[in-house]
């Protein structure tokens, strides 16, 4: 058997003109949890979708527990547990008649709904139609799919998206009870704390391609890290942060008047920055140092947000 | 067995039309309805009575209405309202009156005018000149009400056959569109269930739901109207049951590749709305010229409607169902073999 749940090489995946998986070469060992972070139409569902077999690869080859898709649909599609970006179940259907007509999809006795019922904490719901489930519990429903047939591999497409902070933090909690089943994670999202909590690693993806892919401490060391140094001013200034000791990039804001700079150390060029101010006869109003964080380097390496 | 996806998608069906009041309305209630008030037409018809407008100028007006009111109604199936002339035009053409009695209504000079495509209007002016120049109509006709002979006859088998078209296409086809919209037909597919059992536990489902939608509108009529079926009822079912088997077979097909409910629905309108007219469900095709005939008689829907009434009406059994019940599952075979090859899963 492969050690490896995911083997992507060279993917491409077109829709007319745009290419929306862009050769991709992506590499999951069994049990390992990667989380796939990009902003909208970075291509992150394109990818997953192809993963899943639900989408046709243009070129490229996908394997999955060293086996392709391609006379092997059955056994795959026993070994997964999919949530999608957006499923409407069955109005009418409650949720223990919703796990009951997915646990025949695969085979399985029908007491392993109540089973998952029970383990997804909607046990109280069993007959409430889906229509009357909160946001929530809907997915919480979608999950409990996903864990139905005990899957190796568990593809998540934003699984959280749209939730409030504790529905968030209840998916959250069966994610990570799945991962301690040792099953793999491939998930999707563009908060970056959801990837923290439930992925030691992070592979960005901008424009169909993978950018970089490693842990996120790894990935700030590699790609700068450093702090980053935030103001305003009263009048335009586009060149007061130019040249500031351990500059590593600049991002200006739309009125030009301030920016968002990420340095090597904030409080060498600190001093700086207010003597030039000063200098130039600009009023800081507002001056603000943190970490950076992933979001910052990925709108150094791409000019954009991770949650545009 | 009750862990079968094919049963589990049945139960789901059911369970999803059970529990929608407006479904159950629609489906059951509403052509229980339909078939009370059109069962009606020709079910308490007694005499039909026309409005005539006598046309008269100004100074005619005095004598004109003397004369309407001394003028035979012919057992009052007349009713006489003088007018000037182009009211009597408004009149005419807002269908108040049957046809105008124009200048010289005293006299064998009289003129009427009507609308030719009217039949009931030219009737009426047979009658109305027949009674004036003192001819008296026979009486001696009886309102048919025997069953066999009444419109209600002809309307309910016709009714029953469509239904089942109806909800194959609605039950089957707009359900299936909609399952790809809402992206759950793509979930289903991402499990290792065999394809067929989708389509195995929908047509499931339509059997039990249009077989009680046919076993309460013919109930229905049984009991109100006397509306039985003549010949077999065996045949009857197997009828049904090649009708359904067609139906559902178009439905797949015509939900194969539709991504949007609203195109979805255009095309389930496409298919329904020309039934009305073309295959003979609430008035007979006889009234067609002979060319339109035979080609509606081809018609699928045609062919079960037909079947379906010379069974309730005409006393047909196995030798007269055979060759439509064989076309309607031929019919289904093709659609249905297109519809799953070329059928967009994902």
């Amino acid at each position: 058997m492969s050690q490896f749940a995911v083997e992507v090489h060279s993917l491409v995946r077109r829709f007319k003109t745009l290419v929306a998986v862009d050769r991709v070469d992506l590499k999951m060992r069994l049990g390992e949890s990667l989380a796939l972070l990009g902003p909208n139409g970075a291509g992150k569902t394109t990818l997953v979708e192809t993963i899943e077999g639900l989408q046709e690869p243009d070129e490229g080859e996908i394997r999955l527990f060293g086996m392709a898709w391609r006379g092997n649909e059955r056994v795959l599609r026993s070994k997964l547990g999919i949530c999608l970006q957006e499923t409407r179940l069955p109005e009418k259907a409650t949720a223990l008649e919703v796990l009951r007509l997915f646990a025949s999809f695969y085979a399985l006795p029908l007491a392993r709904a109540g089973q998952v019922l029970d383990q997804i904490g909607l046990a109280s719901k069993s007959q409430a139609q889906t229509q009357h489930l909160s946001g929530g519990q809907r997915q919480r429903l979608a999950l409990g799919i996903a864990m139905l047939n005990r899957p190796q591999l568990l593809l998540l497409d934003e699984p959280t998206t749209g939730l409030d902070p504790s529905a968030r933090q209840e998916v959250w909690a069966l994610i990570e009870e799945l991962k301690r089943a040792g099953c793999a994670l491939l998930l999707t999202t563009h908060y970056m704390e959801e990837a923290e909590a439930l992925c030691p690693g992070v592979a960005l993806m901008n424009h169909g391609k993978l950018l970089a892919r490693d842990s996120i401490p790894a990935l700030l060391k590699k790609y700068g890290g450093g702090d980053v140094l935030e103001y305003s001013t009263d009048k335009p200034s586009a060149t007061l942060a130019k040249g500031l000791p351990g500059l590593l990039d600049i991002k200006l804001n739309h009125d030009r008047r301030g920016a968002r700079v990420r340095l090597r150390d904030a409080s060498l060029a600190l001093p700086l920055l207010v003597s030039r101010a000063k200098r130039k006869r600009l009023r800081l109003r507002e001056t603000r140092v943190r970490p950076a964080s992933l979001n910052d380097l990925f709108v150094g390496l791409t000019g954009g947000s991770l949650d545009q | 067995m009750i862990n079968k996806p094919w049963v589990q998608i049945f139960l789901m069906q059911a369970r999803e039309h059970l529990r929608e009041p407006a479904i159950i309305f629609w489906s059951l209630g509403f052509p229980i309805i339909s078939v009370a008030l059109l069962g009606q037409m020709g079910a308490g018809a007694s005499k039909s009575m026309a409005s005539i407008a006598v046309v008269a100028t100004q100074s005619q007006q005095a004598k004109a209405t003397l004369w309407a009111q001394q003028a035979p109604t012919g057992d009052g199936r007349f009713r006489f309202q003088v007018m000037a002339a182009d009211e009597a035009l408004r009149s005419l053409a807002r269908g108040r009156s049957r046809l105008i009695l124009d200048q010289a209504w005293d006299d064998l000079a009289r003129v009427g005018r009507f609308d030719p495509a009217d039949k009931e209007a030219e009737l009426a002016w047979r009658r109305l000149d027949s009674v004036l120049r003192g001819g008296k109509l026979a009486d001696g006709w009886i309102a048919e009400t025997r069953a066999g002979g009444r419109y209600v006859d002809f309307l309910l088998p016709g009714l029953i056959a469509f239904g089942l078209v109806s909800s194959c296409l609605w039950g089957v086809g707009w359900t299936l569109v909609e399952y790809r919209q809402r992206k759950f037909l793509r979930r289903v597919m991402a499990t290792p269930m065999p394809p067929l059992s989708l389509f195995g536990g929908l047509f499931a489902a339509r059997v039990l739901l249009a077989g009680m939608e046919a076993l309460t509108l013919a109930t229905f009529g049984a009991l109100a109207y006397g509306v039985r079926p003549s010949g077999s009822l065996a045949a009857l079912l197997v009828t049904l049951l090649c009708g359904l088997y067609a139906f559902f077979g178009l439905a797949v097909l015509m939900a194969s590749r539709t991504e949007r409910s609203q195109v979805g629905q255009g095309l389930i309108n496409a298919v329904t709305l020309p039934c009305f007219v073309l295959c003979g469900v609430y008035f007979s095709l006889d009234a067609y010229p002979s060319w339109l005939q035979s080609l509606c008689r081809l018609l699928p829907p045609t062919m079960l409607v037909d079947t379906v009434r010379e069974i309730y009406n005409a006393g047909a059994g196995w030798a007269q169902i055979g060759v439509p019940c064989a076309a309607l599952l031929a019919m289904g075979t093709v659609c249905l073999g297109l519809g799953v090859r070329f059928f967009r899963y994902y």
